[in-house]
């Protein structure tokens, strides 16, 4: 046999790699999929396997923005970093290996912390369909990194230092340590001098890390203060020429390095100065001494005493600093100008010279170093200047997620912010305003309408006299059409009334029941199309009502005050207002289930249900395009089959209206009474996460992310989670397991844990971008100890 | 030694932190130490079954937690319809067996991973094989391959004096999707709910009546079955049987199909509802996969290294509405030989008896063998898979229990493709008779 020629629609080669999904969301949901602009922030794996979720069914593009490089930990937990990649762009590898997964799809890569994209394009993120954020915030630098980078230029024997730990080259003990080896280095080189500057643009140094001296571990505090000593005395006494160039501002301990050096030369408009006594804190003696040895006495002394800060001109014009520049390129080829009179003076003679100016105040750092340590240490440790660092801490502290997300409701784009710590994950959603119209509910009762047929329908039943068909094509009539003889036959006896309590029901089943006529043995046999009346008894004869979800909808403001900025879901829901005023109900939805019966009657009904269907839906589309066009909106904002689908679905419209997180984070009150009565309520890995943000934020790690610090990290995250229920006037206090199981978890992101939370984010962004199916609302938490999950409104 | 140099690295200072540090959620037993990690890394076995959906996911998270020693075993080769979820094959992969082809990806993307592909069907491999593995772990499609490896693992136990040697005892975690729902589930042979115990948990697979499908359709899909189950064995239009890999095939059934439809007024049939009806296609998405795996994956590591206590030990998960979960522990069903209550052996026929094990609930078998002990003797009831016993024994099935000899307290021993092993049944006469005088 010849085959035959296939005149049907062969699929295309997408659609056929598609098919397995296209069965879930449709080729129209697939087309908002491919149209979509997804940002990922922050490559973890975490954020890696969300994406991979989304890259592999087909979302138009994607873009990462991570300023982080590869480190040995990432490789170990995250699919898309090839073991090869360490130290390089987490954003530019994840990037390429996730577009390997799919060519359909588009990705590019901002190599920069998203803090630094928000500063530098306000709306950089405007453009996306959704912004996905994963362990935001996070430490910003990583330990790995070379802190200050040295080159020396062959030609002219010149070392170049800069400093370069971001954001502002705060003076850490890490920082510290590299400037002192980096000197070492210079020296061992033998150059003919040293110019000292900053990578970052406005800032020189930002001055001693205050996260070193804020809630510090002693041991650590005298480590640094130790460093910090031995770095000055290796920089004041340095055997070569030095030169700061200030490329951006240098306070309190940017300013010290400065001092230090024998020559300054500053970029206009910054600021410079020890600020010290502006901070709540003293200027330690040998402080003092870099700037007297500058200005003099007198001018040191008025500076200090208010923590002056001045501007460039000022310092220009007290000494404190040598020349003024336009930038920084200027600023070295003038400390190249400065290091080149030198050129014919012999090295030895003007280190031994340099030497024995600076002697004396090398020396009373020498003689004191010990006492002057127990001061700082003990003054760093009093309470009372703990109790201001924190205040000046708070008014420092830039939050990223918070501007984030109060930026990205403001323009309307979904945001899911998602973390994955040891055996718990957290996803939460921020979205404005979110309409679903297919939400695919597991069950439905049909809507059949037999509480009020219109005249068709009426008409069609009413034809069929149930009792007095013959044997055979009473065993052929759909379900319905005996449900509803039954019913009229029932209403006739009950003041035309329909059944409505359990009682009244089981009379109705009963009358069909009982109607069969007995065969020869006497026995009724019920036919199954007269079980399938009976059963549709409890399910279909409730009256018609508009269920809850749905009215909201229509009596919200967006349905009843229409603007230009109306989207098609708000103008097509006012056109269903109307219909619904004028009918009294939903359009019916025009599908019929299955029921026994043979093909003709079966079908004639449901093209009975089909036509009505229709007809109700060009209703509300005339009604809708009208309302468009008193709008002034374009034609072609709604079309026909839109509203179709709108119709089909009225009775299952779904309206999310979400809360932003930067006010749920700013809330001074919060009422979780109710959630920690009930012991099984996950309620408290909210608070658990919340203190553990906080602790983030404060401490720059992880709680318990060095192995020495887990208990004492207990005891901060413990002190900080019961101040945050203090503010939120909750009398409750965590079990204290809960905050060693987060403590014993440092920080450590486990792959399968990852994978579980990237799957659920991925598909709640799916969710989110094809407007199908319900997303979560707001905020999930999963417990991978128990393999439990929560979700609440927050 | 190489390997325990490599669990002290920093990349694997994730696992370390929850491995080497106490937590008051850990299991009873859990001993922190650096030995957990060695052990992971160096003796562990794990076996994958299915290399799909689930089965990439799984290898590629359980290469992550650190194992290194992972076999996978998958007949099929990749088509272009996995690639929307199937992560580790590419379109030049096509045709590939996809265990062979998802072993190379993990094996080149993580260092030190040995993962040791099996192209071939489950049953090829005997107990000799499975006996090797620490923990299996399934991500499958099939309810036939779940059953048949879960009598795998409950035939390896041992008894000593009717108490389970722990040592026999394989556990196995199980993950299936379908679309937006999963399930998870550990089953630790012999001590809790295996898949027999809750067979009944399995939607049945939809069955229209043949007489809806042959005179009274009303649904597309009555038309796709009557074209594929009346019409395909009726024209043969291509000499061979119906594959619903073969375009032409589907597009003969799909215009077939309309034709039928257009008679009868039915609305709805399309290509791809042809494709599904035909197939059974199961819709499937990468998400869903995603995070059932990533459960499985997890409850691996956990009895692997009990740094917590594994799930108890069924897990339901939908994301239609929000994301839903929920765990209960799913009951034990007593092993012993199972009692088949049988109401009239006089009338009864042996085909009546074969209908009964495959479609009640709790056996749902595909071609049960009988075989039984009469007067000492070995008999053939019936055997549908070797073609002359089949032969030999078809007259036996008009036949009734009485009428071949088997007597009320009869063993029945059950041989079917859904068990490595044989069940025995127990026929249970009811007497009405003496209770009626």
């Amino acid at each position: 046999m010849s085959s035959p020629s296939p005149k049907s629609p062969e699929q295309s080669d997408k659609s056929k790699k598609y098919d397995r999904q296209l069965r879930l969301w449709g080729d129209h949901g697939q087309r908002l999929l491919e149209n979509s602009k997804v940002c990922l922030i922050n490559a973890t794996a975490l954020g890696t396997e969300i994406l991979k979720s989304l890259v592999l069914p087909g979302i138009g593009s994607f873009t990462i923005v991570d300023g982080e490089k590869i480190s040995e930990e990432d490789i170990g937990s995250n699919f898309f970093l090839e073991n090869d990649s360490i130290g390089l762009s987490r954003a530019q590898v994840a990037t390429q290996s996730l577009l390997e997964l799919n060519p359909d799809v588009r990705g590019d890569y901002i190599d920069e912390s998203p803090e630094h994209v928000m500063a530098h394009t306000q709306d950089f993120f405007n453009k996306f369909t959704v912004v996905i954020a994963t362990a935001l915030p996070e430490k910003r630098f990583s330990s790995d990194a070379k802190l200050v980078a040295v080159s020396v230029n062959d030609k002219s024997g010149v070392a170049t230092l800069t400093l370069q730990r971001p954001p502002v080259n705060s003076l850490n003990l890490e920082l510290l340590t590299d400037i002192s080896s980096g000197l070492t280095e210079i020296e061992k080189a033998k150059c003919r001098g040293v110019i000292l500057t900053s990578s970052a643009e406005s800032v020189f140094s930002a001055g001693l890390d205050i996260f070193e001296v804020y809630k510090p571990n002693p041991e650590r505090l005298n480590h640094f203060w130790k460093v910090l000593q031995d770095t000055w005395l290796k920089l004041y006494g340095f055997p070569y020429a030095t030169v700061a160039v200030i490329n951006g501002h240098a306070p309190a301990g940017g300013c010290l390095l400065a001092l230090s050096c024998e020559y300054r030369i500053m970029s206009k408009n910054y600021t410079i100065g020890l600020n010290e006594t502006q901070l709540g804190l003293v200027a330690p003696k040998w402080f003092i001494a870099s700037m007297r040895n500058v200005i003099g006495q007198r001018q040191s002394e008025l500076a200090l005493t208010a923590g002056r800060l001045f501007k460039t001109d000022e310092a220009l014009s007290l000494g404190l600093v040598d020349e003024v520049v336009d930038n920084k390129e200027e600023g070295i080829s003038k400390a190249e100008q400065f290091l080149s009179r030198f050129r014919n003076i012999a090295p030895e003679v003007r280190g031994m010279t340099k030497q024995l100016v600076r002697e004396d105040t090398i020396k009373d750092l020498m003689k004191t170093r010990e006492q002057d340590l127990n001061t700082f240490v003990q003054y760093a440790l009093n309470p009372k200047v703990q109790e201001y660092l924190e205040k000046y801490m708070q008014a420092l502290k830039t939050k990223v997620l918070i501007p984030l997300s109060r930026h990205l409701w403001d323009a309307q784009v979904p945001l899911v912010v998602c973390r994955s710590i040891g055996f718990l994950g957290y996803i939460r959603l921020q979205v404005k305003e979110h309409t679903v119209i297919e939400t695919h509910p597991d069950s439905e009762n049909p809507d059949l309408r037999l509480d009020k047929p219109w005249p068709a329908l009426k008409e069609h039943l009413d034809s069929i006299n149930v009792a007095t068909l013959d044997q055979k094509t009473r065993s052929h009539i759909p379900a319905i059409v005996i449900l509803y003889y039954y019913l009229n036959k029932y209403k006739e006896f009950h003041d035309g009334n329909v059944p409505r309590t359990r009682a009244e029901k089981d009379v109705l089943r009963k009358m069909i029941r009982d109607s069969p006529i007995p065969d020869e043995h006497g026995v009724k046999v019920l036919e199954e199309n007269f079980e399938e009346a009976i059963h549709y008894v409890n399910t279909c004869l409730n009256p018609q009502t508009i269920p809850s979800n749905v009215q909201t909808i229509l009596d919200d403001d967006s349905c009843i005050n229409l603007t230009q900025n109306s989207s098609p879901f708000w103008v097509m829901c006012a056109a269903l207002r109307e219909l619904v005023q004028s009918e009294g109900a939903l359009p019916v939805s025009g599908s019929l289930p299955d029921m026994a019966a043979d093909t003709n009657s079966y079908i004639t009904l449901q093209q009975l249900y089909y036509k009505q269907a229709q007809l109700q839906a060009e209703a509300v589309f005339r009604r809708a395009s009208q309302i468009a066009r008193n709008l002034g909106l374009p034609q072609d904002i709604i079309t026909e089959s839109e509203v179709k689908l709108f119709c089909k679905h009225a009775n299952e419209l779904h309206l999310i209206r979400g809360c932003c997180i930067a006010d749920e984070y700013e809330r001074t009150s919060l009422d979780l009474t109710s959630y920690l009565e009930d012991p099984d309520s996950l309620m408290f890995y909210y608070i658990t996460l919340r203190g553990l943000e906080r602790f983030i934020s404060e401490f720059n790690t992880y709680p318990g992310q060095f192995d020495d610090q887990v208990e004492p990290d207990v005891l901060k995250l413990k002190s900080i989670i019961s101040k945050l229920l203090s503010e939120w006037n909750c009398s409750h206090a965590l079990r204290d397991e809960r905050v060693h199981e987060v403590c014993r978890y440092g920080g450590a992101e486990l792959h399968s844990v990852s994978a579980i939370l990237g799957g659920c984010a991925a598909h709640e962004v799916i969710k989110l971008i094809t407007h199908q199916y319900k997303p979560l609302n707001n905020a999930f938490f999963y417990d991978a100890i128990t393999s439990n999950s929560a979700t609440f409104c927050l | 030694m190489g390997d325990c140099q490599e669990s002290n690295q920093k990349r694997w200072a994730h696992l370390r932190k929850v491995l080497e540090r106490p937590g008051p959620f850990s299991h009873p037993e859990f001993e922190p130490s650096s030995e957990i990690l060695d052990f992971i890394m160096t003796s562990c076995k794990i076996l994958v079954i299915g290399a799909g959906g689930l089965g990439c996911e799984l290898l590629k998270d359980l290469a992550l937690m650190g194992f290194k020693q992972i076999h996978v075993i998958d007949m099929d080769t990749i088509d272009l319809s996995n690639l929307n979820r199937q992560f580790l094959f590419r379109h030049k992969d096509i045709g590939s067996s996809k265990a062979e082809t998802a072993a190379a990806f993990i094996n080149k993307r993580i260092a030190g991973c040995q993962v040791t592909p099996h192209f071939c069907k489950i049953q090829d491999y005997d107990e000799a094989f499975y006996k090797q593995f620490h923990i299996i772990v399934c991500g499958l499609d099939s309810i036939v391959a779940r059953r048949w490896i879960n009598g795998m693992l409950v035939s390896l136990l041992n008894y000593e004096d009717g108490i389970l040697d722990q040592q026999s005892v394989i556990p196995l975690v199980d993950g299936g999707t379908e679309g937006f729902k999963g399930n998870a589930r550990v089953i630790l042979p012999g001590m809790s709910a295996c898949v027999e115990c809750t067979l009944d948990l399995y939607p049945p697979q939809v069955n229209y009546p043949l007489c809806t499908i042959a005179n009274t359709p009303r649904l597309p899909e009555h038309c796709i079955e009557y074209v594929k189950v009346i019409l395909w064995p009726k024209e043969n239009p291509f000499n061979t049987e119906l594959d619903g890999d073969d375009t032409q095939h589907i597009s003969w059934v799909y215009e077939k199909s309309m034709e039928r439809a257009l008679q009868f007024n039915i609305p709805g049939v399309t290509y791809r509802l042809v494709q599904g009806v035909v197939k059974h296609i199961i819709p499937a998405v990468a998400s869903t996969n995603a995070a059932i795996a990533g459960v499985c994956a997890t409850e691996v590591f956990k009895i692997a290294t009990s740094c917590c206590v594994p799930l108890n030990n069924y897990m339901v998960f939908n994301d239609v509405d929000g994301i839903y979960t929920y765990t209960y522990e799913a009951e034990k069903r007593r092993t012993s030989t199972q009692l088949l209550e049988i109401k009239d052996p006089d009338t009864m026929k042996l085909k009546q008896l074969l209908e009964l094990l495959s479609e009640s609930a709790s056996y749902q078998m595909k071609s049960p063998g009988l075989t039984t002990i009469i007067d000492g003797k070995n008999k053939t009831l019936y055997m549908s898979t070797i073609k002359s016993i089949e032969e030999r024994t078809r007259d036996n099935l008009n036949k009734t229990l009485v009428e071949l000899g088997l007597k009320d307290g009869q063993d029945i021993l059950v041989a079917d493709v859904t068990s490595p092993s044989t069940l025995v049944i127990k026929l249970k006469y009811q007497t009405n008779d003496v209770e009626m005088t």
